[in-house]
């Protein structure tokens, strides 16, 4: 019984390592090619290591501040409006609500 | 009372944000980050709010906890969402500004993740008001105090630990002429949180009491 058991589980084990290694050699296999294909991966340019003053990098290194502060003043115009936009909606939904169901009578003030 | 309660809103949002650029555009630009640090003006006012509305919404939820008083719990929801609103101009604008000042977008820094959990709590007092069912208002009260207990701390964070942001001491250095710009902005945004948390609270004592006609009509049907 216990032989059957062990040569059962001997046979799963088994079954499972060559799957696993199936799969490895299928993954593999295809990223190998792909490396031999590709042409060799360009050097980053040299590291400093010493600040570099912000007016003396490369005009190419450096990136341009407009559109960072456009779109930082245009996210934020567009959330508070749209927050206003929002508020008033469900302001108005609830007023009119407590309209329909109590004609007549004055929302309490807060 | 929608109408009469906006319209002075929105035109003065409308003007304040209309004019606030051209306040900003007069300032001068600071000598090492050049024309990015113009963020600053619409970065730090939000960033002062969040904070405020943080501890507004924690004050506000302990004085609930202690007289059970409706009004205070529709206060500190109104601060609550105000807070993440402000949070998320700060979590966009900062960003943007670390883009080019830095050269990333993020770091896990103390200020900076110290304000997203800040904003994470908001969001999950927010959520637990939302689905938390019967009692989550009680339950959200809790959650509010630590965010409170958290704001002094996003806020002095960055004397304490070495972090790529700056230092509390910025606000108090400003160069003069840098001054106007910025008090104009803080001001331009305090008068708008006050007014949403004046109206978002309005809108919660309204929910409030449609909540009871709806129970009381229940009542009568039986």
């Amino acid at each position: 019984m216990t032989t059957t058991m062990t040569n059962i589980m001997m046979k799963r084990l088994r079954a499972a390592v060559g799957s696993l290694a199936l799969i490895v050699s299928l993954l593999i296999a295809p990223a190998t090619a792909l490396a031999q294909q590709s042409p060799a991966p360009a050097q980053p340019p040299a590291a400093t290591d010493q600040f570099v003053p912000m007016d003396e990098i490369p005009e190419q290194d450096k990136l341009p501040a407009a559109p960072y502060l456009i779109t930082a003043y245009a996210i934020v115009w567009l959330m508070l409006l749209f927050y206003v936009w929002s508020l008033w909606r469900r302001l108005q939904r609830v007023e009119d609500e407590l309209k329909r169901l109590a004609p007549g009578s004055s929302v309490a003030d807060h | 009372m929608t109408t009469r309660f906006f319209t002075p809103i929105i035109l003065l949002a409308s003007f304040m944000f209309a004019t606030a650029p051209l306040l900003v555009s007069q300032a001068p630009y600071e000598s090492t980050m050049g024309m990015i640090q113009k963020i600053f003006y619409y970065h730090v006012p939000p960033a002062i709010l969040m904070l405020v509305s943080g501890v507004v919404c924690g004050v506000a939820s302990a004085r609930y906890l202690m007289t059970r008083q409706k009004r205070h719990d529709h206060t500190a929801v109104a601060a609550a969402e105000l807070s993440l609103i402000f949070g998320s101009i700060v979590l966009v604008t900062g960003p943007l500004w670390a883009r080019k000042a830095w050269g990333i977008y993020w770091d896990w820094d103390v200020r900076l993740t110290s304000t997203l959990l800040l904003w994470m709590i908001f969001a999950a007092y927010l959520l637990l008001r939302r689905f938390g069912g019967p009692g989550s208002d009680r339950l959200a009260a809790g959650v509010a105090i630590f965010g409170a207990a958290n704001s002094p701390f996003v806020y002095w964070s960055v004397n304490v630990w070495r972090t790529l942001h700056p230092k509390t001491s910025v606000i108090p250095t400003l160069a003069p002429s840098m001054r106007p710009a910025f008090y104009y902005c803080l001001f331009a945004f305090l008068l708008l949180y006050l007014v949403l948390l004046r109206a978002r609270s309005r809108l919660e004592a309204q929910r409030a009491l449609l909540d009871e006609i709806y129970l009381a009509r229940d009542d009568e049907d039986r």
